[in-house]
């Protein structure tokens, strides 16, 4: 259970949103989404207290992230974002055997799994730097997964991934969710939003931050009013709704 | 495997130790070096030349491995702050001010790593990216500063300073057993803070994500990298190179993890100083050439056959 | 060696640019013409009045012409500076006297070409005859001697520096004679190696005792251990033999 309270975040004197409040439940996936630049990265650094807001407070399980030590807050929540960087020659073994909790027992089965689950086992002795950014986004995913935290954050898990692997992550995020899990998760695909979402934070250029059930939020007046986009919606012959933008050639 | 590293590691530091003690302008066998001259040279000059090379080249290597994951960059190196610089005005200093004391130079060196250190400390709390740039803007301040004194320094004290400058291990102000122990002190540290240097290399924010305290370890690692360089120009100079190329070649040989790179640094660091100076006193002998010399001429064609290599 | 040859001139106004050619040009009788000097230049004591025109690394150009020079002695005309002044028509005389031969004939040369050949010459003579009697009073067995240029690092001189022509002239033998370098970095255990009888440690004001107990402790403790005041003995100019005769003194002292 994640609560946050009159969030506000800044960035060079600028206000990216304030008074963001929500409540994420447990086993709840709740998809951030907007435009470029509208502080959804910064939020959910915020959300693992990598980053103090210059307002409000964010509570795990009833604990204030900022009262909390840096090592309690890595037993709440756990965050997947950049790359590390590859100049030191990381194999990713070594790099998945890092994420593994201290003192956890059967850490090697473990990270064999979920090594195994991301489809690694070929790459574990190789260094992070020949890794193509689908591998190395399989590689971060992978030591989130280690992680025993009640909250992940996730931001854009999906980027550099071919469909069958976006797919797989999309589902390992359900299943992490059905099993407890608190999931907060950056999305830009509206499709990958209507796969998973339970709920949706909506930021929009102007700071205004909207949120709500899937249900309500991914429609396109909704969408179209904060992308500033024409959108088409579809049901498909699954029966399964589709909200698509309209390109132009 | 690792009882294999270890014996290969005892190994390698006998083979450079017999090669240290035995090579010179003539060669002594060091386990027989009968009575007399030889023996005396052994014993009272080779032998602590030696250890003091040891010392100092695993001192570099440790700062420069402790340095470049601070850093985020793997071609920082001991000096990179600017410590080498504000040692070489305080050694300078100690040499303007006390012309004919024998500790001046060492004494001012280690004031002037200080002085330097407490001035970086002030940058600490930037991120990597910042404090190496800091780092580089100081570093040119104190060489105009070292530039101004040469210009009013006698002929002589010029010449001493660009002497000093190029690194001397022949003697040591401080006992060598001191040395020793700050060698092996620095090594357990190095070992105890292993696990957080593992969890910086993959950047500060996964780090913390982690549960690591960063900027307390990083202050803690910038003051003890920042510690064992100013021992290490206070007693040899500036000897540059050993701190940028032993951690990456241990890198290459072990891996990244500091479990095995820190002791491989601050054995292969000593070794490649121990053959540096042995080089720099035989080549020529009997005139010696700097230490600092030979390390930049085994150094920089290494480091870029690394390089290369390293693609 | 000059740069060009020319005719004598009484009158000219001239740059005295390093100690030892400020010593020869008052020791020919030229004092009177020298207007500016370099800075070091401290012996005659009527010198240090001059104004300070440039070091051994660079002339001070500008307040150098300020002094209307028509002749500049250099101890090597690549400095920085240089140059300039020759452009400004002041004529460039490089003196930079390797043995205590050429510090003669320097002594001779620039006698000629400032108008004092004749005091010159006989500058030169009355030292030549000094260091002829000296040589005569040395001949014998040829002591090893160190000469410690600097402790540390420790430095000593190669067989082509002044400073090892001055100790053969003392009837020494420079235990580093076989390099050719003219300051040389060695290490202890070479000295050790060659085993002086007699280490040599130039002094400004430091004390004596300290360098003593070092060498006493290596060379063991009937090794002597003299020191000599460093501007006569490593200037090569005219003070040099007073420096030699001191030397030969001390050695010919017992203890």
């Amino acid at each position: 259970m994640l609560s946050v309270y009159e969030l506000g975040l800044q960035r060079g004197g600028r206000w990216l949103f304030r008074d963001l409040s929500l409540k994420a439940g447990t086993g709840t996936v709740n998809v951030v989404m907007g435009p470029n630049g509208t502080g959804k990265s910064s939020l959910l650094l915020a959300l693992a207290g990598l980053l103090d807001p210059d307002t409000g407070t964010v509570q795990v399980s009833g604990c204030d992230l900022a009262h909390c030590s840096r090592l309690e807050a890595a037993r709440l929540v756990a965050w997947q974002g950049e790359f590390p960087p590859a100049e030191f020659g990381l194999t990713v073994k070594t790099r998945l055997a890092l994420a593994l909790p201290a003192l956890l027992e059967k850490g090697q089965e473990r990270l064999e799994a979920v090594s195994r689950d991301m489809e690694l086992e070929g790459l574990l002795d190789a260094s992070l730097g020949r890794l193509s950014s689908g591998e190395c986004q399989r590689v971060e995913l992978a030591a989130l997964m280690l992680r025993d935290s009640p909250v992940w954050l996730l931001d854009e898990p999906a980027a550099h991934l071919d469909f069958r692997h976006q797919a797989a992550a999309l589902a390992m995020l359900r299943r992490q969710a059905q099993q407890g899990r608190t999931v907060v998760v950056v999305l830009h695909d509206i499709q990958q939003a209507l796969a998973v979402a339970d709920h949706v934070i909506l930021l929009a250029d102007d700071g205004r931050v909207r949120t709500g059930p899937a249900d309500d939020m991914l429609q396109t007046d909704v969408l179209e009013a904060v992308f500033g986009l024409p959108l088409d919606d579809f049901t498909g012959v699954d029966g399964a709704c589709y909200i698509v933008p309209r390109y132009r050639r | 495997m690792t009882g294999m590293r270890i014996m290969g590691m005892v190994v390698l530091i006998l083979i450079v130790m017999i090669i240290g003690l035995g090579a010179g302008e003539h060669w002594i066998n060091p386990l027989m070096p009968g009575d007399g001259v030889d023996r005396m040279i052994l014993l009272d000059l080779r032998l602590p030349r030696v250890l003091i090379a040891f010392s100092v080249g695993g001192l570099l290597a440790l700062a420069g491995a402790w340095f470049q994951v601070l850093l985020g960059n793997p071609l920082a190196e001991p000096y990179v702050l600017g410590v080498a610089g504000s040692s070489a005005v305080g050694a300078i200093a100690g040499l303007m001010l006390f012309p004919h004391s024998a500790v001046a130079m060492s004494a001012g060196a280690f004031i002037g790593a200080w002085v330097g250190i407490i001035i970086v400390m002030a940058f600490a709390h930037l991120g990597a990216g910042r404090l190496l740039l800091a780092g580089v803007v100081l570093a040119a301040f104190w060489s105009a500063v070292i530039a101004l004194m040469m210009a009013v320094l006698p002929e002589r004290g010029v010449m001493r300073t660009m002497a000093w400058m190029l690194g001397d291990v022949s003697r040591a102000d401080i006992p060598i057993a001191g040395l020793l122990l700050i060698w092996a002190i620095a090594l357990a540290c190095g070992m105890w803070v292993s696990r957080s240097l593992d969890m910086l290399l993959l950047g500060e924010r996964h780090a913390m994500a982690l549960g690591m305290d960063v900027p307390r370890i990083r202050r803690r690692l910038l003051l003890l990298a920042s510690a064992v360089t100013a021992v290490a120009v206070a007693t040899a100079g500036t000897i540059g190179f050993v701190g940028l190329v032993v951690p990456h070649l241990t890198r290459l040989l072990f891996g990244s993890l500091h479990r095995l790179v820190i002791p491989a640094s601050a054995v292969g660091g000593g070794l490649l100083l121990v053959l540096a100076d042995t080089g720099a006193r035989t080549l020529l002998a009997p005139a010696e050439l700097p230490v600092g010399v030979l390390t930049a001429m085994i150094g920089v064609p290494l480091f870029l056959w690394l390089l290369v290599r390293g693609r | 060696m000059l740069a060009w040859p020319g005719g004598a001139a009484a009158g000219e106004r001239i740059l005295a640019l390093a100690p030892h050619v400020c010593e020869m040009l008052y020791a020919v009788g030229a004092g009177r013409e020298v207007v500016g000097r370099g800075d070091y230049c401290d012996y005659p004591v009527a010198a240090q009045a001059l104004p300070d025109v440039g070091s051994a690394r660079r002339i001070y150009v500008e307040q150098a012409l300020r002094l209307h020079p028509t002749m500049a002695v250099v101890m090597d005309a690549t400095t920085p500076g240089v140059a300039q002044l020759a452009r400004a028509g002041v004529r460039i005389v490089e003196s930079h006297p390797a043995t205590i031969a050429a510090i003669l004939d320097d002594m001779r040369r620039l006698g000629n070409i400032t108008g004092h050949a004749v005091q010159g010459r006989q500058a030169a003579d009355r030292l030549g005859r000094r260091v002829k009697a000296i040589a005569a009073r040395v001949s014998g067995k040829r002591v090893s001697v160190f000469y410690e240029l600097w402790p540390r690092p420790l430095m000593s001189v190669g067989g082509d520096s002044f400073i090892a022509d001055v100790l053969h002239h003392a009837g020494l033998r420079n235990i580093f004679d076989k390099s050719s370098l003219e300051s040389v970095r060695v290490g202890v255990e070479s000295v050790l190696r060659a085993r002086p009888g007699l280490v040599i440690v130039p002094q400004e004001k430091q004390s004596l005792t300290a360098r003593r107990r070092f060498w006493r402790k290596w060379l063991g403790p009937k090794v002597r251990v003299i020191g000599m005041p460093a501007d006569l003995f490593q200037r090569p100019g005219p003070r040099v033999v007073d420096g030699l005769e001191l030397l030969v003194e001390k050695v010919g002292r017992s203890g």
